[in-house]
């Protein structure tokens, strides 16, 4: 009893030490940092606009995405946090360049502006097709050789198409790692162009990228969902951050594609749900087991990946494909599935690297 | 190890619904679906073969034992093992080829798949490049590693894939790669 009592309050009073501690340590830099601007101080007016901070710079958006605009922050001198006003308005459905303006006014009526350029282009298909990971020849009616090569080997898979895959490894800002790396965010695939979400581990900081975390699908693009929005929030806490009643937190494709794109991955805006196609590129069926390549997908689970592909005899329906075992089928869009995000990388813009 | 028993049961089902001349239309949801393989994607050659611009593969456009004429395919498609459609397909490479080429082949599972349609069913497959396609399961050149048995394919009636047994019959549709 005594030690269930007293370990908490142990706790909270080393808490407590050690935040005054920071906070002693925090205004002590930012008093060091100040110091030499001291006779600096600021004017009497205020005179200067605030200044807006967009996050994220120029979109390109595929067609018939649900756009999220990431938003913009301002500052200013005197008021501090100042609200940002956006107009402009993106049409998703219709290819094109649109233009959203941020403004923002301090007290003093001082104005600032910002623009953001968001440009649709047309939506993805096929992507370049990748390797299927076949590097053997199987025999007829049965039997499977180690290598390429028996009776009817020059006519099958592992004689033909690209051989292997080629993958780079991207930190959470999106620049290029070496292979070696232990930590990365995103993989981009160097063959096709599309850059994929990396999953974490499951623990208290695993943020919005869990591997455990599983969505009911839901799509709002009439163009695109098969006549039907599917679920907004069938099975409630099936994902890390939901909360009752607040449907921006909701376990669903939708709501986690629109978080994603507000907080930005790997230094980019435009994520959105692969279709069945593109999940099928990272399909690796050389070997027993997952197929996929896991020295770069890791946290990969046993289980359906949602495709943003709807299925034609059943608008209650999506394609999904397991890496467990490599099938796709069709899923009811009320089951709880995972989610691997893509993206385009676009030739010449900031993926150029 | 085991390779989905249930289609081995019930294909010879299918095949005997199959016999019965068919008239069932394609259903495609031109209104709400965006089409993955729109034909505006495809080359026409006018010989029989097209290329897909995404994948830069070529196709021809109608199944093994149908025959091209003027834009549509006419005549029975057949169905065979994993080794005849591979044996068949030698065969055709080596007696002139097809189209004027003679490197034709049985397409991987990748490949196999980008030609899905899965904004239409019965057939899963865009007709104004494909006509006349037969809504049946088509072999691809990839085996299943999870098997000693099998390799895979595509059911071109929904666009879903399977593993099946590689001396069971199904049918072919061949590629070659343009570069």
């Amino acid at each position: 009893m005594y030690r269930v009592v007293n370990k908490p309050l142990l706790k909270n009073i080393t808490a407590w030490i050690g935040f005054l501690w920071l906070a002693g340590l925090l205004s002590s830099c930012s008093l060091l940092e100040k110091a030499p601007e001291a006779p600096k101080t600021l004017p009497d007016k205020d005179t200067e606009a605030p200044k807006i901070q967009l996050n994220g710079g120029d979109l390109v958006i595929e067609r018939h995405q649900y756009f999220t605009d990431p938003g913009a922050t301002a500052t200013d001198d005197f008021d501090g946090q100042v609200a940002v006003k956006v107009s402009g308005k993106v049409k998703s459905h219709a290819l094109g360049s649109y233009t959203l303006t941020y403004t923002a006014t301090d007290q003093a009526g001082n104005r600032a502006e910002r623009q953001r350029q968001v440009k649709i282009v047309p939506y993805s298909t096929v992507p370049p097709l990748n390797d299927t990971g076949i590097a053997w020849a199987a025999n007829y009616p049965q039997g499977n050789e180690e290598k390429c090569r028996g009776e009817l080997a020059a006519m099958q898979d592992c004689a033909h198409g690209r051989d292997g895959f080629n993958f780079t490894k991207l930190d959470a800002e999106g620049r290029p790692l070496p292979r070696s790396a232990k930590r990365w965010s995103c993989v981009k695939d160097n063959h096709t162009g599309l850059i994929w979400e990396v999953k974490t581990r499951q623990s208290k900081r695993a943020g919005l990228h869990s591997r455990e975390d599983q969505y009911n699908l839901r799509n709002l693009i009439w163009a695109s969902n098969g006549g039907a929005t599917g679920y907004r929030n069938h099975d409630g806490h099936i994902c890390t951050g939901f909360i009752a009643r607040k449907q921006d937190t909701y376990c669903n494709t939708h709501a986690f594609v629109q978080r994603v794109n507000k907080k930005g991955l790997c230094g980019a805006h435009d994520w959105r749900l692969p279709n069945i196609q593109e999940l099928t590129s990272l399909l690796k069926l050389r070997e027993r087991g997952a197929k996929i390549d896991r020295r770069y997908f890791p946290n990969t689970r046993r289980g359906g990946y949602w495709s943003s592909t709807p299925v034609a005899f059943d608008k209650s329906m999506n394609w999904q494909l397991d890496f467990s075992n490599g099938r796709d089928t069709v899923t009811a869009r009320r089951d709880e599935l995972y989610v691997r995000l893509v993206r385009t990388a676009l030739p010449g813009g900031a993926d150029a690297n | 190890m085991q390779i989905r028993p249930i289609i081995s049961v019930w294909m010879p089902l299918v095949w005997a619904v199959s016999l019965v001349p068919s008239v069932e239309a394609q259903t495609c949801k031109h209104k709400n679906t965006l089409p993955l393989t729109p034909t505006k994607d495809f080359k026409s050659h006018q010989d029989g073969t097209v290329t897909h611009l995404k994948t830069g593969l070529m196709w021809q456009v109608c199944s093994l034992g149908q025959n091209w004429q003027k834009g549509k395919c006419v005549g029975k498609a057949k169905a065979m093992t994993w080794q005849q459609a591979m044996l068949t397909t030698q065969q055709q490479n080596q007696q002139g080829g097809y189209a004027g080429h003679s490197d034709w082949r049985l397409p991987n599972f990748k490949e196999l798949k980008s030609i899905v349609e899965y904004q239409c069913f019965d057939p899963a497959i865009n007709q104004r490049v494909f006509p006349n396609t037969p809504s049946e399961y088509y072999w691809s050149s990839t085996p299943d590693v999870d098997s000693r048995y099998g390799a895979f394919g595509i059911g071109f009636d929904r666009g879903e894939s399977f593993s099946d047994y590689r001396d069971d019959y199904y049918f072919i549709r061949l590629v070659r790669e343009t570069h």
